[in-house]
């Protein structure tokens, strides 16, 4: 699996990560007071995971040896969970389009409900179908629950993420929520992180990953702090990114090490 | 046929020119023929499938290929098809290098167009010149070195790159004969204790039975020896299995867990390199002091096993038993002491004695890279008295050791008729370099035969199908620098398929088609009742000529070409003769003539061996009528030879373990810990097929190491690792195995030498690590007696 | 429909990759692209006092090529259909619809698709459909020195060589059902996930 994994992991990771800013918004909008500002940024936020989605979409590209055949991949959706996956992302994108539309362009016949309902659904879908495609019998590393969980946690910590940054300027209330939430999904990462290496026997303190995860942990806690106190520091800014780029490399991590069945 | 023809001809050359890559000389010509070829349809002809003999290297097998040609391009190699696969009669199947050999035969880096240097020696700068040039090139230099030093000044080396008579050394070896002789060698790179030393016991190299007497034995011990591997003959491997299957035990002793280790063998134990001769000297302890010698056969066929069976006027020396009971040298060679030498456990030691001893019949069989060493002479002698002492000899089932040559006769390798060499004295071959540095010094007790002195140092090379020029002869850097000194060698000239190692210091480079585009014929290797015949396939492309017909055109200058080519024979037509003159007259009367053979398209004709022949049963059936050709006329467990050769400490007359001059033991192992050993690789024969992809994709070349000696060296599986001892480096990947034992490195011999600027060799030719010294009485090269060190690049 | 199978003898296997490089010729595949491979297993220790050495380690070999499973999860995994039964039982490959994604090669236990990066679509073992057509064996079987391998309907081979489908290192054969026989070498009883490996994972 060492070939194209870089391509797999980003089309994964925004994949999901598109899905689980939609959730998010979803909470958001609902805790969030009314008004034009709710609206913008709600507008923003469905932008981005369009965005998200097809720029995985296109890194998913990147992993074919032959993508001018591609329009056979939903084939075999009878029995292949990728066929399945991908019928899904295809729903998915044209549910997330559909609605981007109606929302761009105000149309009010459709309650903006009805599509994120679907679009929600249809996204858990996906991110169901991706962790069967992967969870195969032979590839012994992925066979545990971590690495399913690490889908998920992706799908929230990405999806948090992206609200706190659209939030952290203005909404000062639903952004100290989300970022709290954001420390406490990215420690579920972490344990996540260091369960799925000891289920593979290859658990270093010392390598690029471990380093990464711990540096982000340092900085979480002036963060945090700098959030609490209403202040723009420069770690809130560095640990969130290290908080995404560790949980990126864990997904590369766990792609490029899964030996074959042989 | 015409306009097919040449649809065929452009065909092959579209072909190649897709298949080259910035080769020598290559591009602007390729180029021309795509031009060419523009536009052209072609039709396709249909495919055919001719059988023929797998191209003959040197590999120790000979095999059928089901070749199939479509469009004057070989397109698919099968193997031998023939129905009701047995014993007496199997299928010759061929191994991977055959199956590959497309990979060679379209390689890119084919040699075209004849060479002339325009560098220096060894940088491989050449330019492209045309055939008459070449050819008035070698008449006068090959012309003047006759006037200005004579014809002993001219040597056409040991190569074996081809054995199908009209590929190969001896059309160039017959040419010189013509023009006054050239300066001859005796002995071979494989075999050279072996083949002195069996003579010293037997009188004969016909130590062997046929092979499908295995089936008779109930114990094989596989000394050193790899046929799953190198090929002792087409089919040894699988003849191993089978009397396995007839209730044989198989053991397998060898350094390396080799593949007949793990496939042939029952059981496997690995021994320090260069001590197999205390090993079996601490298993003749235990059979002679638990009684188990087969005395009355001692007693009838041997000579000087102990004090009673000593030759009239040598009782005085020390017999074969006194040397091992230790009764004057003080040192009984016991399991015990054994085992300190040789790392296998004294009860070890004991045991395999009693099997070998107790199991009748038994075979002792011996591998050709134990004598390859220092000592060489020793364990050959060592193994075959084991199999006197046992009186394993004369009988189904049993074996002589030495070198084992089939009873009945074997095959004959060449039967290219070279003529006589005007030129008598010969060199031992691995002494050539010697004679380039000072032949006028070289006498007798340098190994000369045929002469008390050499006339003359070597002037001029003339190297066909051979890579020992630099790539196969011990300590590599030594070579270059005899051969890029223009005093030493004032002409060098090498025909090959390839570039290779020994063809950059040539100064003029001849191309050779191979074996595939010339007819020709080649038998069995060392074993098997049969010849193979091999058509003309293919064309030879660009300017490629067959060795013969080079050497046939050069005979035109020299004004022989009448006697050259006995009235202008052709490939085809001396194949004709060799099959109805040589084969039809001498082994196979029953084989047919020359025309149906080759309408037959059959590739082969076997002869089926339903009653394999016994090596030696006149002799151990009734010794004094039919005596051996030893000085005693018996197996000569003291041989005269050795002891009138007078240097009892390096040259016994009984076989004796000595300590190896570069060993694990002595002080020296501290600066070089490792003995590193260079076996014969299964991707490549020797140096051949060092370029195939298919092959070497297969099996890299690598240098093996203990994870003991690596962990120590801190070094990790894939590492490149630098290897050094006091004459030369490499760099190399290593690959990290449970298979070699620990203190001893594999790096197989054969791989292409390929210096960077600093003379460290990239390649992993084992040979920048070798000796030139050779063994004491064989005057044979002992290349696997190295010791080196490693270290992570 | 009868299933054609493979028998592989480790017992005899000497490694020496003839069935490999045959399949090489027979199918023109680049140098590295293989579809039949050896797997070298090695294990145990070396073990001794003072360099005399008195347990020694073991090996085998296991010459592999696409084992044409009952159960093809190469087949299920193929979001393509790219990857199918042929009608005479054989798993092939359908080029004209493959994408490359490589992902049959994560699903089969047996690693046994191969990309073909010249193409850019995946390839594999066909057992010689044109071969078996004909009447004949797949070419790696009829090269085999040793006569290590064999060919035919599964039923005959497993009646004639027994039922044993599995040696370390290989997945469970409940997997995907293989229609191989496998002739265990003496030694790889001996082999584990503890003492034992792949030692020759760069020539796979």
């Amino acid at each position: 699996m060492e070939k194209y994994n870089i391509s797999l992991a980003l089309f994964t990771w925004l994949t999901q990560a598109s899905v689980g800013l939609l959730i998010m918004r979803a909470l958001y909008m609902r805790i969030s007071p009314a008004g034009d500002r709710r609206e913008i940024t709600g507008q923003y936020m469905l932008f981005t995971s369009l965005v998200a989605l097809v720029a995985g979409l296109l890194f998913s590209f990147a992993h074919l040896n032959y993508p001018r055949n591609a329009y056979n991949a939903m084939n075999n959706t009878g029995s292949s969970w990728m066929s399945r996956e991908i019928l899904a992302e295809v729903i998915f994108l044209t549910v997330l389009l559909f609605w981007y539309i109606i929302n761009r362009f105000r149309i009010k016949k459709i309650p903006q409900s009805i599509p994120e309902i679907i679009a929600i659904i249809t996204g858990l879908f996906l991110i169901y179908f991706m962790i069967r495609t992967y969870m195969l019998p032979v590839l012994h590393e992925l066979d545990n629950p971590s690495f399913p969980l690490s889908f998920i946690i992706t799908a929230l910590l990405g999806g948090t993420a992206a609200v706190y940054i659209f939030t952290k300027k203005n909404d000062l209330i639903p952004s100290v929520k989300f970022k709290l939430l954001f420390t406490v999904l990215f420690f579920i990462s972490l344990a996540n992180y260091l369960i799925f290496r000891s289920f593979n026997n290859d658990l270093k303190l010392f390598d690029l990953y471990s380093l990464l995860y711990l540096a982000a942990i340092i900085l979480s806690i002036p963060s945090l702090y700098a959030t609490i106190k209403n202040k723009n520091g420069i770690s809130d800014v560095i640990f969130l990114n290290l908080a995404i780029i560790s949980d990126f490399l864990y997904r590369v991590y766990s792609l490029t090490y899964t030996n074959p069945a042989l | 046929m015409s306009s097919q023809g040449i649809a065929i001809d452009r065909r092959s050359f579209i072909k190649w020119s897709s298949l080259a890559t910035g080769s020598l000389l290559g591009p602007g010509v390729f180029v021309a023929c795509n031009k060419d070829t523009h536009g052209l349809t072609e039709p396709v002809t249909e495919e055919r499938i001719v059988r023929t003999s797998c191209p003959a290297h040197n590999c120790g097998g000979r095999c059928l290929l089901k070749v199939y040609v479509q469009n004057g391009i070989i397109t698919r190699i099968e193997t031998d098809d023939r129905q009701g696969d047995n014993i007496s009669n199997p299928q010759l199947r061929a191994c991977l290098r055959g199956r590959s050999y497309r990979k060679r035969q379209y390689h890119p880096d084919r040699l075209k167009y004849p060479l002339l240097r325009t560098g220096e020696r060894g940088k491989a700068e050449f330019k492209r010149i045309n055939w008459d040039e070449a050819y008035d090139i070698m008449h006068s230099k090959i012309s003047a070195v006759i006037e200005k030093y004579g014809n002993s000044a001219i040597h056409v080396p040991y190569g074996t790159g081809s054995y199908t008579n009209t590929n190969g050394r001896w059309p160039a070896a017959r040419l010189m004969n013509l023009l006054g002789g050239s300066l001859g060698y005796y002995n071979s790179y494989s075999w050279a204790c072996i083949n002195i030393a069996t003579p010293t016991m037997f009188g004969t190299l016909e130590t062997g039975n046929q092979r499908q007497d295995w089936m008779n034995s109930r114990y094989i011990l596989m000394w050193g020896w790899n046929p799953a591997e190198m090929k002792d003959g087409t089919n040894s491997d699988y003849f191993i299995r089978k009397a396995r299957e007839n209730g044989a035990r198989v053991v397998c002793i060898d350094p390396r867990m080799s593949p007949s280790a793990i496939s042939l063998a029952d059981e496997w134990i690995p021994v320090r390199p260069g001590t197999d001769a205390a090993f079996m000297s601490a298993m003749a302890w235990v059979i002679i002091t638990e009684n188990l010698t087969d005395d009355d056969f001692i007693k009838r066929c041997c000579s000087g096993y102990d004090k009673e069976t000593m030759p009239k006027g040598y009782e005085k020396e020390e017999s074969y038993k006194e040397y091992i009971l230790g009764t004057r040298d003080g040192t009984p060679k016991t399991p015990g002491w054994a085992e300190k030498i040789t790392a296998v456990p004294a009860s070890t030691i004991r045991r395999i004695a009693l099997e070998y001893a107790r199991t009748k019949p038994a075979i002792l069989y011996q591998g050709y890279g134990m004598q390859r060493r220092a000592y060489g002479e020793q364990v050959v002698r060592a193994g075959a008295t084991l199999a006197a002492i046992t009186g394993n000899i004369g009988i189904p089932g049993g074996w002589a050791s030495g070198l084992a040559n089939q009873a009945g006769g074997g095959p004959f390798w060449t039967v290219f008729p070279p003529g006589s060499n005007p030129v008598k004295g010969i060199i031992p071959v691995y002494l050539w370099t010697e004679a380039v540095l000072r032949g006028k010094e070289l006498g007798p007790e340098h190994g000369i035969r045929g002469a008390d002195k050499l006339d003359n140092n070597i002037k001029l090379i003339w190297s066909v199908a051979s890579n020992i020029l630099v790539n196969q002869h011990g300590n590599i850097n030594r070579t270059i620098e005899i051969l890029k000194d223009p005093e030493l060698l004032e002409f060098i000239i090498v025909q090959d398929n390839f570039m290779t190692p020994s063809a950059k210091f040539a100064d003029l480079v001849l191309p050779a088609c191979t074996q595939f585009e010339t007819w020709g014929v080649s038998d069995g290797w060392k074993y098997g009742e049969e010849v193979f015949l091999a058509p003309r396939i293919v064309d030879p492309p660009f300017e490629t000529k067959s060795d013969y017909r080079i050497c046939a055109d050069l005979s035109k200058k020299f004004g022989v070409y009448d006697k050259y080519t006995e009235g202008g024979r052709d490939e085809k037509d001396w194949v004709a003769w060799f099959i109805d003159e040589i084969y039809r007259k001498t082994r196979f009367p029953e084989m047919p003539v020359f025309r149906k053979f080759e309408a037959s398209n059959a590739g082969v004709y076997v002869k089926p061996v339903y009653n394999p022949k016994v090596a030696l049963k006149n002799f151990t059936g009734d010794p004094s009528k039919y005596p051996l050709r030893t000085p005693s006329g018996k197996i000569e467990l003291f041989s005269i030879e050795l002891f009138n050769a007078g240097d009892p400490i390096e040259i016994p007359p009984v076989a004796k373990y000595i300590q190896e001059w570069d060993n694990p033991f002595d002080k020296k192992a501290e600066k070089y810990p490792l003995q590193a050993m260079g076996h014969h690789y299964g991707p490549r024969v020797h140096s051949t097929h060092d370029n195939n992809e298919w092959t070497m994709k297969a099996l890299p070349q690598r240098v093996f190491i203990n994870p003991e000696d690596a962990s120590s060296r801190g070094i990790n599986d894939g590492d490149l690792v630098r290897i050094w001892n006091e004459r030369g480096a490499m760099k190399l990947k290593c690959r990290i195995t449970k298979r070699i034992m620990p203190g001893v490195v594999d790096i197989p011999q054969g791989a292409w030498y390929d210096p960077d600027e600093d003379g460290v060799d990239r390649g992993g030719n084992v040979n920048i690590l070798t000796s030139e010294r050779w063994t004491p009485f064989a005057r044979g090269n002992a290349q696997h007696t190295i010791m080196v060190d490693i270290e992570k690049a | 429909m009868k299933n054609y199978g493979f028998y592989i003898d480790t017992a005899n296997c000497s490694g020496c990759k003839t069935c490999q490089v045959a399949c090489q010729d027979k199918n023109d595949l680049e140098p590295g692209l293989i579809w039949r491979k050896i797997i070298d297993v090695e294990g145990g220790e070396w073990q001794g006092d003072d360099g005399i050495f008195s347990e020694y380690p073991f090996a085998y070999h296991i010459s592999l090529a696409c084992n044409h499973c009952s159960e093809p999860l190469c087949v299920f995994s193929c979001p393509t259909q790219a990857m199918h039964i042929t009608d005479i039982g054989t798993v092939n490959i359908d080029r004209d619809k493959c994408i490359g994604c490589g992902y049959c090669t994560w699903a089969c236990p047996y690693d046994a698709p191969r990309l073909d990066q010249k193409s850019g679509r995946m390839s594999k073992c066909d057992m010689c459909y044109d071969k078996i057509k004909n009447n004949e064996n797949p070419v790696c079987v009829d090269a085999c020195p040793m006569r290590a391998l064999d060919f035919g309907f599964i039923d005959e081979l497993r009646e004639k060589y027994g039922n044993n489908r599995h040696i370390f290192p290989l997945a469970s054969p409940e997997l995907t059902e293989p229609n191989i026989v496998i002739r265990p070498h003496k030694d790889s009883p001996k082999a584990s996930a503890v003492n034992s490996a792949i030692a020759n994972r760069e020539e796979l």
